[in-house]
């Protein structure tokens, strides 16, 4: 099931109206049932895995309270974590190692029968909601929170199904806490959550999904594409992550509210930062802090000396680029970033700047070199990629552009819309506006995502991480 | 309470919304996404209110062989032998029973028609032609047809609410089907198109039927594929479709007849054998009896078309030569005024 189909328009309500029709003790079993049965709508099997996973981590949690040895302690979290990051090895990383190490046989020995890839399906949503549950158990370990006694209530915070299978990562001090708070039924929130979901699915069908069908174009003959389409294309898939990532977010967002739960902000504008390390403070900010808590501050962070900055920021940039895929466009994306972070930080490019002029220079080159290593992360392959990178400049033929105006006034109408709720999210938006005119742009979004959403197939692109 | 009065306001106000919307998307974009995505709804669009009957067919109706000097549609041929009366023609590449229920169900309640004619064709009952890529395309046409709001059949589509499967689900289906889907040749080995055609691609042929060469190999294989199957009536899709159309035109009171296209079975049966050409009669004569018995008048070319007259000689098709189509034209016309259907 996934948020743009008919089974989750009637799933969400459905789930809605029983979750306000039962008392608040029996609430957490709804959301419970709910979410595995979501979860479950994608493949049966893997629901044991989130089993597994949640009898872990709440084990694990139990354990270290009750434990004070310094070195047992040590050994659960340990084991935790083996367990968790064993799960994400397996399914998504295995035939990734495998395939590298048959290269590097076959390098060494010069002939050499490679072992055969396996046949590994890999369970959706398994980096977030293992990234989710591995933050709980260091947090116990750290003394940060207290474990989780409830077995249903710790559960829930592993599969809660609005942020189950793409994020926002929740901590368990920000999440649980609200689901054990009594939920009253409040317009505010309908409307909130809402709103929410309406302006998350106008950019998940109508920008993101319409700007695909170009991007699917232009990636499937990079040879034979123009440089015109080929630069048309990075920008738009630019903008197609964009809008594919933060719609599926904001739907979540907008589904948990009608719950009574806030979920954790993802996106704040990112294409308006003037500089890489402002782009990742307002880029999936829920994997982000993920990092920077996790393995960017116990490697010293910002204190120490240059190397040891340097080693931080590589560290937490090529994790990243392999929590996204087992892949080596991934990891040279990721290398890329830190990179230019490690950069800024060094020339102070990174401080914020009162003049206009530069700002606005820094806002330039900042978006042109995100949407440049975007190209790696798109890429199917390295050769893909460098393949793009040549084209571009080779062929300045403007014949073959067949693109129309559509695309561009529906992105000119999301960052329009994007630009407006700098401040504050959509929802939060519209209550400085008058009825008629709240009125007038849900008719707008409501025409739009009814004659506009995309036609092709294309399911949202944070779920195969 | 405060809050069934919140959602209700908002429900009547997006509903009132949806008519408003729905008219701005006639005017707008509607034109261009049945272009895009239902484009044989043009050709009904087109058709004169005046007709008196509607030609519904596929490709078979408008392909023409090279070097034809007469290039006329079969539909075309068949309005000039029946001078008295005006025939529609609405055709496009592969359509099948399913795109002519879509269709049917949109035709002008105004019209006056004193018969509908649907196309018939043998092999959109086999698998290959059940589980092609094609379908995405054809059942997304089918939703856009659908007599409900268009900005919702639009949104629909979005949603895909219709049979979307991925190239290589529809290949793997097909392959299970040509599997799972029996038939019984009396004294025949193979009873599914997997064996048969794996024993044909393996060679056991070529000693015993001397008309097999290397060469015409791969087409006895396509004739296996596309002729060699047994109309199941309860999960064959197209059955269900055409009982469909039956009841429609029952309701509206069209005079129904279905137009079973000729097959080169002189090839089939040189290439293959009599135990493909059994299974084709079986399944002819029971396209003709269930509907005959349902009151829809059945035109019957399926040994009518000489082999000469097809065009496509490496792939098993009702592609004919001018010929061909005349026959077929004929054939119409005389089950036509046979039935006094053009009265």
């Amino acid at each position: 099931m996934i948020f743009n189909s008919l089974e989750y328009i009637l799933f969400l309500p459905l789930v809605f109206v029983l979750f306000y029709l039962f008392r608040h003790k029996f609430r957490v079993f709804i959301l419970l049932a709910a979410s595995y049965y979501f979860y479950i709508s994608w493949n049966p099997v893997f629901i044991i895995l989130i089993f597994l996973s949640t009898l872990i981590d709440f084990g694990a949690g139990l354990s270290l309270e009750r434990t004070r040895s310094k070195f047992t302690r040590r050994l659960i979290l340990v084991i935790s974590i083996c367990a968790n990051l064993g799960f994400l090895f397996f399914f998504k990383y295995f035939n990734f190692a495998l395939e590298n190490v048959n290269e590097i046989l076959l390098a060494v020995k010069g002939s050499y029968q490679p072992i055969e890839a396996w046949d590994i399906i890999l369970p959706i949503g398994i980096s977030f909601y293992t990234f989710q549950t591995m933050s709980y158990t260091i947090d116990v370990y750290n003394g940060k929170t207290k474990a989780e006694k409830n077995l249903p209530y710790f559960a829930l915070y592993v599969c809660f199904f609005p942020q189950l299978v793409a994020g926002p990562i929740e901590r368990y001090n920000n999440l649980l806490p609200q689901f054990k708070e009594k939920a009253q039924l409040l317009i505010q929130n309908i409307s909130h959550g809402g709103r929410l979901i309406l302006y998350g699915l106008f950019m998940k069908m109508v920008i993101a999904d319409n700007l695909g069908v170009f991007v699917d174009s232009v990636y499937g003959d990079i040879a034979g594409a123009s440089s015109l389409n080929l630069l048309i294309g990075s920008v738009f898939y630019s903008f197609q992550i964009y809008c594919d990532f933060h719609g599926y977010t904001t739907i979540a967002i907008g589904s948990a509210k009608l719950f009574n739960v806030n979920l954790s902000e993802n996106f704040r504008t990112p294409y308006l930062s003037a500089s890489i390390t402002e782009f990742w403070r307002n880029w999936h900010i829920t994997l982000t802090t993920w990092f920077r808590d996790y393995i960017y501050y116990p490697l010293g962070g910002n204190r120490g000396s240059v190397l040891k900055l340097g080693l931080a920021i590589l560290t937490v940039f090529i994790v990243s680029g392999i929590w996204h895929g087992a892949k080596w466009t991934f990891i040279l994306w990721g290398l890329f970033h830190a990179l230019f972070v490690l950069f800024e930080k060094i020339v102070g490019w990174d401080k914020q700047s009162t003049n206009v002029f530069l700002k606005a220079i820094k806002w330039g080159v900042t978006f042109t070199l995100v949407t440049a290593l975007w190209v790696f992360f798109r890429s199917p392959d390295m050769d893909a990629a460098i393949l793009y990178f040549k084209s571009i400049g080779a062929n300045w033929d403007i014949e073959g552009i067949d693109l129309g105006v559509e695309p561009f006034i529906l992105l000119g109408l999301f960052v329009i819309s994007d630009i407006l709720t700098l401040k504050k999210n959509f929802a939060l938006s519209l209550n400085k506006i008058p009825s008629v005119g709240r009125g007038a742009i849900y008719f707008v979004l409501i025409f739009l995502l009814l004659s506009r959403s995309g036609t092709d197939m294309n399911p949202f692109i944070y779920f195969q991480f | 309470m405060k809050i069934v009065k919140y959602i209700t306001i908002r429900l009547v106000v997006a509903m009132a919304f949806s008519f408003a919307m729905d008219q701005l998307y006639l005017y707008t974009f509607w034109k261009d996404d049945v272009k895009q995505h239902g484009d044989v709804l043009e050709n009904l669009w087109g058709v004169d209110m005046h007709s008196d009957a509607i030609y519904f067919g596929e490709s078979s109706n408008f392909h023409v062989q090279e070097g034809d000097s007469i290039k006329h549609r079969i539909s075309y041929a068949l309005d000039s032998l029946l001078p008295s009366i005006s025939i529609a023609t609405v055709d496009n590449a592969g359509l099948h029973a399913g795109t002519y229920l879509s269709l049917v169900k949109n035709i002008p309640k105004e019209m006056n028609l004193k018969f509908v004619l649907i196309t018939l064709n043998y092999r959109s009952f086999a698998a290959n032609w059940r589980y092609a890529p094609f379908e995405n395309y054809l059942a997304k046409s089918a939703l856009m047809l659908e007599p409900s709001l268009p900005i919702l059949n639009k949104f629909m589509i979005s949603l895909k609410q219709y049979d979307y499967q991925s190239d290589e689900d529809r290949n793997v289906q097909m392959k299970l089907a040509w599997k799972n889907e029996k038939f019984t040749i009396p004294n025949f080995d193979y009873d599914n198109v997997i064996e048969w055609d794996s024993a044909m691609a393996w060679h056991t042929w070529l000693d015993v039927n001397p008309n097999l060469t290397e060469e015409n190999l791969p087409l006895s294989s396509h004739y296996i594929k596309n002729f060699a199957f047994n109309i199941d009536t309860i999960n064959n899709e197209r059955i269900e479709d055409l009982n469909a159309i039956v009841s429609i035109a029952k309701n509206r009171g069209y005079k129904l007849v279905f137009n079973l296209l000729g097959e080169n079975t002189i090839e089939a049966e040189k290439l293959v054998g009599k135990e493909l050409l059994y299974l084709m009669e079986k399944n002819r004569s029971f396209l003709v009896n269930y509907f005959t018995e349902k009151g829809v008048v059945m035109v019957d070319n399926f040994y009518q078309i000489p082999d000469s007259c097809f065009v496509d000689r490496s792939w098993p098709t009702e592609h004919y030569n001018y010929q061909g189509k005349k026959i077929v034209a004929e054939n119409i016309k005389k089950a036509i005024e046979a039935n006094e259907l053009h009265y």
